[in-house]
């Protein structure tokens, strides 16, 4: 342990190995910080709950809902209400893809919502979606994050100690 | 939370961020490459890369709020100007892996990351040129307080701009300054925690391997 303490590169490799590994397993969402997560669900109306990866809710931040037929003007406006939840009902007669824009501070991003194009979706008083928003990282196990964050260190771990031994 | 995510730029903001974070790199592997070994500094470059990017995922809770840590500061006081293509590759798997910042604001990101941490070294060494009274390691842990803070600070600042100047119109814009403003805000606790980090971690290596803070570049 003492040697640990004399070798910088050792106690940093050291921390970085524990850092990753704690991160990347924990299971408090709130061990994330700061990417968006953007789910929606449709049980009557449609749900969308916004939280940063942190796990806070987006309180406030701004909804624009567009609708299929005109996508330049927002069919609805509103804000994330303080357990980052924002309610509305689509117009059953305008069927395709709804998109809905959550934005707060330079975070954000856009979710789609189907409406009328498959009846099993359509009115649904139980279709639940909880689908992330593509590219969303939250939708990554805490098992498979800490398997990517502790490979990326290896590798860089892996560089380090091949230029190392190449200088040597 | 400064890492700005796809989708929130107008295209032409963001591509310009790959051409400024593009000449600056250039630049900077130039001059490393004029140094005697360019590969001397890249084992340290790449421990620090990892640190990075770990401690990028890291939140520090503040309030109702919580912040992470940048680590930028940091980066440029060790690494000099290996620090701007650490981070590079840092953000990239930052986007990829931990969902912060994007791949086409990879090059925004790069500037409001990278290039302030380019004044850290610089910064970091006036500490020669202060009376040694109270000891060198004084002098450096304050320096690399100093350089550490003023490397968020900027960063905070050069995000709070690029998002002030490219407020999507379709919103709430006095809203949305008014949330970009306290964000911003919101940084000020962790130009301490940052400066902290740097000046411990400064001081620790001048004891233990001083080497490791000779001149990089």
């Amino acid at each position: 342990m003492n040697n640990l303490f004399r070798d910088p590169i050792k106690l940093l490799y050291s921390c970085v190995v524990i850092g990753t590994v704690w991160t990347g397993l924990s299971e408090s969402p709130a061990a994330w910080a700061h990417g968006v997560a953007i789910s929606t669900s449709q049980v009557g109306a449609t749900r969308i709950y916004a939280e940063f990866d942190s796990g806070e809710p987006m309180v406030g931040a701004q909804v624009r809902v567009y609708s299929p037929d005109n996508p330049q003007d927002p069919w609805l406006e509103g804000v994330v209400d303080p357990q980052g939840n924002f309610f509305f009902l689509p117009d059953p007669g305008i069927p395709g893809t709804w998109e809905v824009m959550i934005r707060q501070a330079g975070h954000g991003r856009v979710v789609t919502v189907a409406v009328g194009e498959d009846p099993a979706m359509s009115g649904s008083e139980a279709a639940s979606l909880d689908a992330l928003a593509d590219g969303s990282v939250g939708s990554l196990s805490p098992l498979h994050r800490g398997l990517l964050m502790g490979s990326t260190v290896w590798g860089l771990v892996g560089t380090a100690l091949f230029f190392a031994r190449r200088r040597s | 939370m400064v890492h700005i995510p796809d989708g929130i730029l107008p295209p032409p903001v963001w591509i310009a961020g790959f051409g400024v974070t593009a000449l600056a790199t250039g630049l900077t592997l130039r001059q490393i490459n004029h140094t005697s070994d360019p590969y001397e500094q890249i084992p340290k470059a790449s421990l620090m890369t990892a640190a990075f990017f770990v401690g990028s995922a890291l939140y520090l809770p503040l309030g109702p709020t919580s912040i992470h840590l940048l680590l930028n500061g940091m980066m440029g006081i060790i690494l000099g100007l290996y620090s701007l293509p650490a981070i590079l590759v840092g953000l990239i798997f930052q986007a990829i892996i931990v969902g912060h910042g994007g791949l086409t604001t990879l090059g925004i990101n790069g500037v409001i990351l990278g290039l302030p941490a380019l004044l850290a070294r610089p910064v970091f060494l006036l500490y020669r040129r202060f009376p040694q009274s109270y000891g060198i390691r004084w002098s450096m842990g304050a320096m690399a307080f100093l350089a550490s803070a003023l490397t968020t600070a900027l960063t905070v600042l050069i995000f709070f701009l690029l998002l002030i100047s490219s407020l999507d119109q379709r919103l709430d814009v006095v809203a949305e300054q008014q949330a970009i403003l306290v964000l911003s805000l919101s940084h000020l606790p962790l130009l301490l925690v940052e400066g902290l980090v740097a000046a411990f971690l400064v001081v620790f290596l001048h004891k233990v391997r001083p080497e490791l803070l000779e001149d990089p570049s």
